[in-house]
């Protein structure tokens, strides 16, 4: 039973990051109905960025938030240049520019950094509780309080704030939300903007445990879609919910499936998951149904 | 109420639509339509925007599929075939605002109308197998003929998109003629065309139904159309039924009148 | 998924029809025929891999460019296909020509078997189960690494891959004279499939799924036979690449190898099948030089080229060409195109029934009703 607990309190917190990066794409997906294929890659140059600052001698915490507030500005104006042109076309267009700019980010990475493997400071100090039996690193439970926190701030922002709502009627229907008043580019620029500062946590947390290199996050993008996709893409908990869970089928399938899996195979297991359950509820566990006839 | 299941029981007619019930969310777009049309008629379908014409369209092509309610078509029970299987039970449809192939040629696009009626697969099309080719061919003679009939030869190798919309609805409905349908559901099909135009379309859909023998059903919004050519006429509102029969006898109809000025409380 | 319909053409030959097309086509013709015999046998061997890139390009052609649906895993297909052939050749001794219709086979039925699930996932859904597959399958072969080799990989005898007697060719001619051949047939038999009557349903598939379905088209048979003829098509690509390079690991197949052949196929054309030919030229050349400058660049060309090239030029390489061609010919002859070749158009109707959709959003991956089987 304590091993069985180890494993999803391991599961767990490998799961927190991919409902962070997953908390990113529900952003940018309720800002602008895109799901954003160059999330990871976003967030993996942040990671570098901070990694970059704190080298310069700015604590690791501080060096985060800065590059939080930079990225803020970066994803607003990558909105600004990149998608909104393309705003209006049809989805196989939107799919192919965030392709291309996760080509884009993932080289500009390379193309300054390198390819060498970098260790990323860890923004928590070392420490650990047991509890019953299971170890809890203060990492883990200060990632998972994070998460929970931006979380409910997401969840906030959409339904108790303007802005929020403002997104929600600028992506159902742009036409009379921009009627009505709503500054339409802006909320899409605020959005892109946002979902590059949790985008910048995700890479931070992401990379102490991954090791900091160009293509760190490839794995953890695939996983964050598998989450968003279970989870609902419109659905702040469900991400947070459809992450925790991958991470925690993972852990348990490379504890209790290794003689079939093995290690390189574990995450074929959630992932085989998400899609069976795509089968019976197209829409995700949390997502709302888009009514049919509008 | 014997009278009324005796009718319901006993209703015929090659078009049988009955009791069709359609919700979206709690609203119903349909509730509770019925009539039938005879072969060889021409049925005008009217009624407000959103009083559930296009939902009716979609239903009896297999689109939607209703909450309640029976359709058949000369007996065939309609809504147990699968959506794709409706163009071969012979029916065939234009929609409100164009189903085409916009990126295909308009001669693809009225071929296609014969797809459920043609067999080469995807062996036969890569290895260019004689029947494939042969097949091919026939209905490439007939969709020109069809063309030809329409007055679009000339756009038989332009592709859809770019024409302007009147065309298109010709070349909608020369898709749907290809299909040899024996119920032919036209949506609108005066919209975009110029009065003289209207005039011409009445006399071609006239004209077809004495030819190949076809029954119609038509939404339309311009009267003039619907009165001119329909035998029957079946006014819907709210998803219901409030006229039904001869154009004279619905002009004269009061809920109808009552529906179009939007006094019906 | 919907398609905007804009600068979209099914064009299926640009080459068809104008005299200067089918010229252009003669003088490629006989380029390929006779570079081999004047190109030191290296450049010989990057003209194999450009051929073979361009079949894996044709792939994605046929899938996303005419049916609509998009491929992001075809470096699965591509892995499995030369395994195939790797495993087939080096440990049971078969000849690597009949290793082919193998790798073929198991990829259309992996092909079909991955398309049931897509058939009820659309746009970015889509997207994500095939990225998936991709990021898959290199983990795959390192989980059966007694019987692939993981990452360490698999070398194939260079004599196990030497030209047979008959054909009195070298290693590397006869190589890229196989792979000139199968695509070649490839472009043929896709050529002819879109000409007739269920290339029509393809192509209308992807413009327009609920007047598929109006007019009598099964769409989930035609949209998982349609994938699994462009997974087997990517296996045969990938069982010649073993036969170029005579060596696999699952390195090789990484998830960036799946977008490549999408970016491979949008530079070239994605409606227009001989695009493919130019995706392959540019999938295997342009890493040779960008590379030599930094490692990082062709991944920053590529995706530079991707955005520009969907804001720019939809049509990619082979609409501009088209173009040129069309101005070329009228400057020659004086006379105006045919209409037929016109691609670009101003759209029908942005939303082809917009107030029938059967289901509202794209982001809703539920196809339509009719398309779930009976």
């Amino acid at each position: 039973m304590t091993y069985f607990l180890q494993q999803v309190v391991d599961g767990v917190s490998t799961g927190v990051i991919y409902a962070l990066l997953g908390l990113a794409m529900v952003l940018i997906f309720r800002a602008t109905g895109i799901i954003n294929f160059a999330q990871g890659e976003l967030a993996t140059i942040a990671a570098f960025f901070a990694w970059q600052l704190n080298l310069w001698g700015l604590p690791i915490w501080l060096a985060i938030a800065a590059t939080a507030v930079i990225g803020f500005g970066a994803g607003a104006a990558i909105e600004r240049v990149v998608i909104r042109p393309v705003a209006n076309k049809d989805h196989f267009t939107l799919i192919m520019v965030t392709l291309g700019l996760f080509m884009i980010t993932n080289a500009v990475t390379g193309l300054v950094w390198g390819y060498t493997i970098q260790a990323f400071p860890d923004p928590f100090p070392v420490a650990a509780w047991t509890v019953h039996g299971v170890s809890l690193s203060l990492a883990s439970v200060g990632t998972i309080v994070i998460v929970c926190v931006v979380g409910f701030l997401l969840y906030q922002l959409f339904h108790r704030t303007r802005l929020g709502l403002g997104m929600r009627a600028a992506i159902s229907n742009p036409e009379s939300a921009r009627l009505s008043g709503i500054d339409v580019g802006r909320m899409q620029m605020i959005g892109w903007g946002l979902a590059a500062m949790v985008g910048t946590l995700a890479g931070a947390l992401a990379a102490p445990k991954l090791f900091l290199e160009p293509n760190m996050m490839l794995g953890v993008l695939t996983y964050a879609f598998a989450a968003v996709i279970v989870g609902g893409l419109d659905s702040p908990l469900g991400a947070v919910v459809g992450g925790l869970a991958i991470g925690v089928t993972e852990n348990l399938a490379g504890a209790y499936l290794y003689d079939f899996v093995g290690n390189d195979l574990k995450i074929a297991v959630p992932l085989a998951l998400v899609f069976g359950i795509l089968l019976v509820r197209p829409q995700g566990l949390f997502g709302r149904r888009a009514v049919a006839r509008a | 109420m014997l009278a009324a299941m005796l009718e319901r029981v006993c209703r015929v007619g090659f078009l049988v639509v009955d009791d069709v019930v359609v919700t979206f969310g709690g609203v119903r777009a349909l509730d509770g339509a019925s009539f039938a049309v005879e072969v060889s008629q021409i049925c005008g379908l009217i009624g407000p925007n959103g009083a559930g014409k296009t939902s009716l369209f979609n239903v009896i092509s297999g689109l939607y599929r209703p909450d309640a309610g029976r359709v058949s078509l000369a007996g065939q029970d309609i809504l147990a075939l699968p959506a794709n299987g409706v163009a071969r039970a012979g029916i065939a449809r234009t929609f409100q605002n164009l189903g085409l192939f916009a990126s295909q040629s308009v001669l693809e696009n009225v071929m296609l109308g014969a797809y459920h009626r043609t067999r080469a697969g995807f062996l036969g099309g890569m290895l260019r197998l004689p029947a494939a080719t042969r097949e091919g061919r026939r209905i490439r003679d007939e969709a020109l003929a069809i063309l030809d009939l329409l007055g679009l030869g000339r756009y038989a190798d332009h592709p859809a998109q770019g024409l302007p919309f009147g065309t298109l609805k010709r070349v909608e409905l020369g898709r749907a003629l290809a299909a040899h349908p024996r119920l032919l559901m036209l949506d609108e099909p005066a919209n975009g065309l110029t009065h003289g135009e209207v005039a011409e379309f009445g006399e071609l859909i006239l004209q077809l139904r004495e030819e190949l023998r076809l029954t119609v059903l038509l939404v339309e919004h311009h009267m003039g159309l619907v009165m001119g050519v329909s035998d029957t006429v079946v006014a819907l509102n709210f998803g219901r039924k409030i006229a039904e029969g001869t154009p004279d006898e619905v002009r004269q109809n009061d809920d109808l009148i009552a529906a179009y000025l939007g006094t019906a409380a | 998924m919907r398609i905007s319909l804009r600068e979209r053409g099914t064009s299926v030959s640009p080459f068809a029809t104008s005299p200067l097309r089918t010229a252009m086509m003669g003088v490629l013709a006989l380029a390929a025929v006779v570079l081999p015999f004047v190109l030191s046998s290296f450049v010989t061997f990057q003209l194999s891999m450009a051929l073979i890139y361009a079949i894996a390009a044709l792939s994605i052609v046929l899938l996303t460019g005419m049916n609509g649906q998009i491929a992001l895993g075809h470096g699965a297909f591509f892995g499995l296909g030369a395994y195939t052939t790797a495993i087939l050749v080096q440990n049971h001794g078969w000849h690597f020509l009949l290793t082919m219709p193998v790798g073929a086979l198991l990829c259309f039925v992996l092909g079909v078997l991955i398309g049931i699930p897509a058939l009820r996932l659309r746009g970015a859904y889509l997207a994500v189960l095939t990225l998936s597959v991709a990021f898959l399958f290199p983990l795959v072969i390192k989980r059966f690494n007694d019987f692939t080799g993981g990452s360490s990989g698999m070398t194939i005898s260079q004599d196990l891959l030497d030209a047979p007697e008959w054909s009195g060719l070298s290693r590397d001619r006869f190589h890229y004279f196989l792979a000139l051949l199968v695509l070649m047939v490839l472009l043929v038999l896709t050529r002819n499939l879109l000409r007739g009557r269920t290339g029509r349903a393809i192509v209308g598939i992807r413009d327009n799924e609920i007047a598929a379905i109006t007019v009598g088209i099964h769409l989930p048979t035609v949209k998982t036979i349609t994938f699994g003829i462009s997974a087997a098509f990517a296996g045969v690509a990938g069982c010649l690449y073993t036969v170029t390079i005579a060596f696999v690991s699952s390195d090789a197949f990484p998830v960036q190898m799946s977008i490549n052949f999408l970016i491979g196929a949008v530079v070239g054309g994605l409606y227009n099948i001989y695009g493919s030919i130019i995706g392959g030229l540019v999938l295997e050349f342009l890493p040779q030089y960008s590379q030599s400058l930094s490692p990082s660049l062709t991944a920053f060309v590529y995706g530079a080229a991707l955005i520009v090239i969907l804001l720019v030029m939809p049509g990619g390489a082979a609409a501009l060409i088209g173009k040129a061609l069309d101005g070329v010919g009228r400057l020659v002859s004086g006379r105006r195109p045919g209409s037929g070749e016109s691609t670009v158009a101003v759209p029908v109707s942005s939303e082809p029934i917009s107030s029938e959709s059967i289901r509202s959003g794209d982001d809703d991956p539920v196809a339509p009703a009719g398309s779930s089987p009976p």
